[in-house]
């Protein structure tokens, strides 16, 4: 609605009612974030960031530091699942772009990178520059250090698999690049092994 | 006296088998832990308590049939939009909601809406009193057999509902106060004036998994349970509902749905489509809203068969999680108390489950806590709506597998066919009719008798 077919939507393309709907569209986006930050800011009735931070103390929903842990890792891995098995895979197969996540904005090979750093970064305890001194990158170096430059070493392949395809958008791609696409599927789904097995079997061992 | 003895063991034996259901796929649980006791699921059981542990699939599942879970998770997922579109258009004319997962969230079970929340997982069946097709609810002239409170654009919804609560207190015997919070269902802006004698019947959204395991359960088995003139005199009845099944076209035994008014999952699922959604299928090809003044969209299929099917195979192949501290102690004090209570009369701890097309489902030994059966509950939690051989007093045994992830699944410990049961305790008390008994006996435990039976449900 915003960009048009293959971006070529004009300010005077748009009507009043895409006008109306694009506004409760925004509203609604806000609403939505304003839910998310509330739920990552601490004291808030349905502060996620308290439940997470006393875990295993009374009032939290985990039992156990190790039971928060075992979720982030689950979100990881939901994660690492849907990119290669949907997202990617759906389009892929169908050879049609209408499936792709960003289809108008023609931005989801940028969608995917960002997917797989955003699950980096929560391995690597990483946020914009600042990387913590406790993380499960961490925890898994101080277990099993060959994994954890296994998992390292992963991650950056399966980015610059990504990266390479540019500047074909992932619209061509799906057509243009098949190859390509169906490594970078498998790459990820070997993260994701690593991920759901070899990484979680560490935290669940703690 | 060896011989005496042992024909004293061997009596005793016979008589034990005797005073058992008498199946072969149904075993009496114990009171101590037994061997695998926390495979709810046999084979198929999933080793996750995090937000996610009700989403994945059989743990014995092959690579083909992943493939076909995974596209029907796609379905299960997929947002459907106002038509014409050129993906998953057919949303409306009128709907609840816009895709399975926006009420099955994690694939658990809703909770009522909060004070100015939209209805999210909470659906209303409505019906005219009497007997419809096959003995099924009679459709409400200008409504149908659900209330649907949304439409698409300029489509004007059927109806908004208020729902507010009357707390009741009441005490345990050892003094400690509860309270039961019964809701109170006002219809507001109803598109035209509900016809006398509507009667409104309120659906949580059940959790999906396991429904390929209690698919599989043999009819034979499910029968075996019922009791329908408690011949017994143990005071549970336990009656099998059958209902249409529209594929065959013949009366069949109900499984699913709050009061097993759904006989197939491919049924319940398309039903859902078509009635919570306005999705059209082969299997149901008309709107809901048809003949209403609602009815405005062009009439095609807006769901392929295959997406049907990949959708069923999704909800067969949905795993139940594991049991957690099967060996605690107070579980184990918790797991007596539930069957000196009485508990277990109905929602049964252990089923052998018998062939079924998808194998990995099959002869596996479950933990469902359900015998699938309906069960008049009393006055309190009665819809007054009849559902094929239903009455309004009763409802199919809900499974208790997984219930202790409720909060972690869902963020809320909401339970019952309309959610008012805040929590588990809430839940037990609000158990009547048949299960009185039982709630008469929880009513008079210890306070540290009560935790003990939460703890052990809590590890279900």
């Amino acid at each position: 609605m915003i960009f048009g077919e293959a971006g070529s939507k004009k300010e005077n393309d748009f009507i009043s009612r895409e006008l109306v709907l694009l506004g409760l569209l925004t509203d609604d986006l806000k609403k939505q974030s304003d839910i998310l930050y509330q739920s990552w800011t601490t004291g808030t009735q349905k502060s996620f960031y308290d439940n997470f931070v006393n875990a295993g103390k009374a009032g939290s929903r985990y039992i156990s530091a190790k039971d928060a842990l075992t979720e982030v890792i689950s979100s990881m891995v939901d994660i690492m699942t849907e990119l290669p098995d949907n997202k990617i895979e759906n389009p892929l197969a169908k050879q049609s772009a209408d499936y792709a996540e960003s289809k108008f904005s023609d931005y989801s090979l940028n969608d995917y990178k960002n997917n797989i750093l955003g699950v980096q970064n929560v391995y690597l305890g990483k946020y914009k520059n600042i990387v913590a001194d406790k993380s499960i990158s961490a925890v898994v170096e101080e277990k099993n250090p060959a994994l954890n430059m296994k998992v390292i070493t992963q991650f950056k392949f399966c980015i610059a698999l990504i990266e390479v395809i540019s500047p074909t958008t992932f619209n061509i791609a799906i057509k243009s690049k098949i190859e390509q696409l169906k490594e970078i599927q498998l790459q990820l789904r070997l993260l994701n092994k690593m991920l759901d097995n070899e990484v979680r079997t560490v935290l669940e061992n703690l | 006296m060896r011989f005496n003895t042992i024909a004293i063991l061997f009596l005793i034996f016979f008589i034990s088998l005797l005073s058992c259901k008498n199946n072969n796929d149904i075993i009496p649980a114990e009171s101590l832990v037994e061997i695998d006791e926390q495979l709810s699921g046999g084979n198929t059981t999933i080793f996750d308590k995090t937000s996610k542990a009700y989403t994945f699939p059989l743990a014995n599942i092959n690579t083909d049939l992943l493939k076909k879970h995974i596209a029907g998770d796609a379905v299960f997922e997929a947002t459907f939009v106002s038509p014409p579109s050129f993906i998953n258009a057919g949303l409306g004319p009128l709907f609840n909601n816009i895709s399975c997962k926006s009420c099955h969230v994690n694939d658990g079970r809703a909770r009522p809406p909060l004070a100015n929340e939209p209805f999210n997982g909470l659906l209303f069946r409505i019906s005219s009193p009497g007997q419809g097709q096959h003995g099924g609810p009679l459709p409400l002239k200008g409504f149908g057999f659900q209330v649907q409170t949304r439409g698409v654009f300029g489509v004007q919804p059927e109806m908004d509902i208020l729902i507010t609560y009357e707390n009741i207190v009441e005490k345990f015997n050892d003094g400690e106060t509860y309270i039961l919070s019964k809701p109170i269902y006002t219809v507001q802006n109803p598109y035209i004036t509900l016809p006398e004698g509507s009667m409104l019947s309120p659906r949580i959204a059940n959790p999906n998994f396991g429904l390929g395991l209690l698919n599989a359960i043999n009819e034979k088995t499910i029968l075996s349970l019922a009791d329908e003139n408690d011949n017994n005199k143990d005071g549970i009845s336990g009656k099998p509902n059958y209902c249409y099944d529209i594929i065959s076209k013949t009366i069949k035994l109900g499984r699913f749905g709050w009061k097993a008014s759904q006989p197939t999952i491919i049924q319940q699922a398309a039903a859902a489509l078509n009635g919570d959604m306005g999705i059209t299928s082969n299997l149901f090809f008309d709107e809901e809203v048809k003949d209403q003044s609602q009815d405005v969209a062009p009439h095609d299929i807006e769901i392929n068969d295959e997406d049907i099917e990949n959708l069923k195979i999704y909800l067969e192949t949905l795993a139940p999680p594991a049991r957690r501290d099967v060996n605690n102690e107070t579980v184990l004090q918790g797991k007596k108390l539930f069957m000196t209570a009485n508990c277990n009369a109905c929602h049964i701890p252990k089923i052998i489950t018998g062939l079924t097309d998808i194998s990995q489902n099959s002869n596996q030994t479950i933990r469902p806590f359900t015998d699938l059966l309906l069960h008049d509950m009393g006055e309190g939690l009665s819809d007054g709506r009849p559902d094929f051989k239903a009455s309004g007093k009763e409802w199919r045994t809900p499974p208790l597998w997984g219930i202790g992830l409720t909060k972690i699944t869902n963020g809320h410990t909401n339970f019952l066919h309309d959610g008012r049961a805040r929590n588990l305790t809430e839940a037990i008390m609000w158990h009547d009719g048949e299960a009185k008994k039982s709630k008469e006996a929880v009513k008079k435990m210890s306070k540290v008798e009560r935790n003990a039976l939460l703890k052990f449900l809590e590890s279900l």
